[in-house]
């Protein structure tokens, strides 16, 4: 058995896993082990049908099943003799079935026997233990299996070969290999009962009405299904369509910037940014240099360039040049960017992506206090050009906001420090798609605590999600790691917390939760999940580690992600920014004070077909 | 029915007051024969004859036209069951006001349509190949939504079981798309324990 209690997690940097505890199973491990070499199996118990996500080389050596064939699968498989066979065998006994399935649902240790099979057919009998694992807030989170397997003595007769599994439709035959018993049919899995109606349909109706509806996970299991589901999943068109539909048009209009060639093929994205298999951090060297050098500058990508404005430099007098770096280049460097009439210079504001290729500046601390004026660039004109857009009625001035681009078109901001230090807790929106914008203010009966450096993000269309941050709370300030919703397609929106509760203070998700931190990143990914990583962490935990958070699921839960490649020590939200939906490029961070912006980290969330061009 | 000015001066009768009359009956005759319009008559390929509102009949687009083309007659549907039929003039008749948003329809699918589609998998499969034939865009659209309930969340087997569908790969096929399973855990190549 592979037991290394001394091995520490955050070091192995070749393979990728995840775990829901983040530290050791909280029980004695020795208690469980027998002295003899038993079968060792961890599944998953908030995926449903509990998937088998570990078993160790005993149960592969005993079951002659390897590690890759179970995987993903729930434990009855074992209950089955024979690769071919899709039911229980006869001879199982269905009432330790139930018992287990009964101590499952309560939550509560098994203890018993089961006849099980080998790969191929031979009788075991499977001593089993199982063992729910609580996470932090009462839920099952893993269940672990002991098997203490031994021979069985049963005579069961031949297994059917490979030459029975067509002919499996014909009950005849089927009785002849287990003469002495009556067969239980509960469901006979391998003969199509009733009228199929779905297949009838033509694929036209089939792809176009009914699969493209589906999320990108079930076309995943569709395409396994038969032979003219497999053929119609393989099209790219749909999976378009699939994604178009499960992450919104907005963000797939996003991922379709990046140029052909180093596109994945919308099957392929779809997988990698749901599954997250192929997730790694990168390092990229640039050229070209940002100088004079600076902090507290602003960064958001347009496409796949890299926009940088503003910042403090050195005797912190407020900075007002543009920088751009296009990673489409095959040697992209820094450029300083000709523009006449920049913006007032600042440090501390936001700088998002709006209308497609138009950047929007708000906020920030400028030479004469703070800012609450709004510029845009649009980057494709020749020259580009910064431009005020006087709204009506604007927010208070402020830094250390948060902003984010609802729609693609509306900019929202939220919170802040405002002139004497006070934090704000409002929250604003400017709609930039109209010829004359104007500010409007949210209207909400209660606001979450007021605070600085939080992060707003937006996922499912037309909601919002805030955490962390610097917050109030009563004289003091401290780091926060809450989450909170609001959706603003509801007629009268609010703030509510992300397990749905309505009370202020009365669910934050379960799991392991991010440490508190302001000044963090949070990238959306597709599908409406959240990723949450760097800014300044309270205590000593690294601001490396990734924390996932599913806000649409119906019990949100934190999950820590780890992936491969080396991490950068530190990154900040405001100068990191996401280029093509699945890269997101953090600008600075080996240390807290030096600017080297010519050293960029990169968290690619899928494959990178431009691997082998760049150096 | 004309009367000409002759006739009516031969008659001895005021040709205004006639001229009056004469619209009237005209006017009165094309309300008749548009109150008669307003029943359309549709009839199945097993010849039974449904004596539908038009307002419901026109649900369908395909009726819409061929109702043009018959002027009044009975509108001939071969390739339509009168029991399949049936079901969809029910459903028309409950969604004659309901205009075309599909949004709707989707919610109505959870609301008032939940049992309508409770049927075994030939009754919906007829329902969505007529609705299709038929060109009755909201009724598809929750009849194709049903199906893709069904499949949501579920697993492969179980996808096969609900909807009768042979696993025709080969066993080689088979190991080739298990190998392809999204991992269920995020992120995830093995796992290890402290």
């Amino acid at each position: 058995m592979e037991w290394d209690s001394n091995s520490d997690l955050s070091g192995d940097e070749d393979e990728g896993f995840l775990l829901d505890d983040g530290g050791p199973l909280p029980f004695p491990v020795p208690n469980l082990l027998q002295t003899a070499p038993c079968g060792f199996v961890v599944t998953d118990a908030l995926e449903p049908d509990h998937p088998i996500i570990y078993v160790n080389t005993v149960f592969e050596m005993v079951t002659g099943y390897r590690a890759e064939e179970v995987l993903g699968r729930n434990c009855r498989f074992l209950q089955c003799r024979g690769l071919f066979a899709k039911r229980r065998h006869p001879l199982v006994d269905s009432t330790v079935v139930s018992e287990i399935r009964r101590c499952l649902e309560e939550g509560i240790e098994f203890q018993g026997e089961l006849l099980n099979f080998r790969k191929d057919g031979s009788p075991l009998m499977n001593r089993l233990r199982l063992t729910p694992i609580y996470g932090d807030d009462e839920t099952i989170t893993h269940v672990i299996g002991i098997q203490f397997f031994t021979e069985a003595n049963i005579d069961l007769g031949p297994v059917l070969g490979s030459s029975v599994k067509e002919s499996m439709k014909s009950s005849d035959r089927f009785r002849s290999g287990f003469s002495a018993f009556q067969p239980i049919i509960v469901e006979d899995r391998n003969v199509c009962r009733g009228f199929c109606g779905i297949l009838q349909l033509s694929d036209e109706v089939l792809s176009l009405k009914i699969l493209s509806r589906l999320t990108p996970r079930d076309i995943a299991s569709v395409g396994s299904v038969c032979r003219r589901l497999y053929e119609l999943t393989k099209n790219e068109d749909l999976w378009r369509m699939v994604c178009q539909n499960a992450w919104g048009c907005e963000t797939t209009r996003v991922l379709e910037t990046v140029p052909g060639a180093k596109r994945l093929g919308w099957g392929r994205l779809a997988r990698e940014l749901t599954t997250l298999e192929a997730a790694a951090w990168r390092k990229l060297t640039v050229g070209g240099a940002v100088e004079p050098s600076r902090c507290n500058f602003s960064a958001c990508a347009v496409g796949n360039r890299v926009v940088l404005f503003g910042g403090e430099g050195v005797n912190m007098q407020p900075m007002n040049d543009t920088f751009v770096l296009d990673l489409n280049s095959s040697n992209p460097e820094w450029q300083h960017v000709q523009v006449s009439s920049p913006p007032p210079g600042r440090w501390g504001h936001t700088l998002s992506c709006v209308n497609g290729s138009h950047l929007v500046v708000f906020g920030g601390c400028g030479r004469q206090g703070l800012l609450n004026d709004v510029f845009v660039l649009d980057l494709d004109a020749k020259p580009p050009t910064w431009r005020e857009i006087s709204g009506l009625a604007p927010p208070l001035p402020r830094s250390w906001h948060s902003s984010c681009t609802l729609d693609g078109t509306k900019l929202i901001v939220s919170g802040g420090c405002a002139d004497s230090g006070v934090l704000l807790s409002d929250t604003f929106l400017l709609d930039l798609s109209m010829e004359k914008p104007v500010w409007r203010e949210i209207p909400v009966a209660w606001t979450p605590p007021s605070r600085l450096g939080h992060t707003l993000s937006v996922y499912g269309g037309r909601k919002i999600l805030m955490f962390g941050g610097l917050a109030k709370s009563g004289p003091l300030r401290f780091r926060s790691s809450d989450v909170f919703t609001m959706d603003l397609s509801e007629e009268e929106p609010c703030w509510r917390c992300v397990t749905g509760s309505g009370m202020p203070g009365a669910g934050n998700p379960g799991g392991i939760a991010p440490p508190p931190r302001l000044d963090h990143v949070a990238v959306s990914l597709p599908g409406g999940r959240i990723l949450i990583f760097g800014g300044s962490v309270a205590g000593l935990h690294s601001a490396s580690q990734l924390y996932l958070l599913d806000p649409t699921d119906e019990k949100p839960n934190w999950r820590i992600l780890n992936v491969p490649g080396r991490p950068p020590r530190f990154a900040w939200g405001h100068s990191t920014c996401v280029v093509g939906g699945t890269r997101a490029i953090v600008l600075g961070g080996q240390t807290g004070e030096e600017w080297m912006l010519t050293e960029l980290h990169e968290l690619s969330l899928a494959s990178q077909l431009s691997d082998f061009s760049h150096g | 029915m004309a009367f000409t000015w002759s006739k009516t001066i031969y008659m001895g009768l005021d040709p205004i007051f006639l001229t009056e009359l004469s619209i009237s009956i005209i006017i009165f005759s094309t309300i008749a024969s548009s109150k008669k319009s307003r029943v359309s008559k549709i009839k199945t390929a097993d010849n039974e004859i449904f004596e539908v509102e038009e307002a419901v009949a026109t649900m369908s687009n395909t009726i819409k036209i061929m109702a043009g083309d018959c002027s009044g007659g009975v509108i001939p549907l071969n390739n339509v069951h009168s029991t399949i039929f049936a079901r969809v003039i029910e459903w028309c008749k409950k969604h004659v006001d309901d205009g075309e948003d599909l949004e709707y329809y989707k919610g109505a699918l959870k609301n008032c349509d939940a049992t309508f589609f409770e049927v075994d998998q030939a009754v919906l499969y007829h329902l969505l190949t007529t609705a299709n034939s038929l060109d009755i865009k909201p009724l598809l659209h929750q009849g194709c939504q049903r199906f893709v309930d069904m499949i949501n969340g579920k697993t492969v087997e179980e996808i096969r079981q609900l909807l009768h569908i042979k696993n025709d790969f080969t066993n080689e096929e088979e190991d080739e798309t298990r190998k392809k399973l999204w991992s269920s855990v995020v992120g995830m190549n093995s796992f290890i324990l402290l």
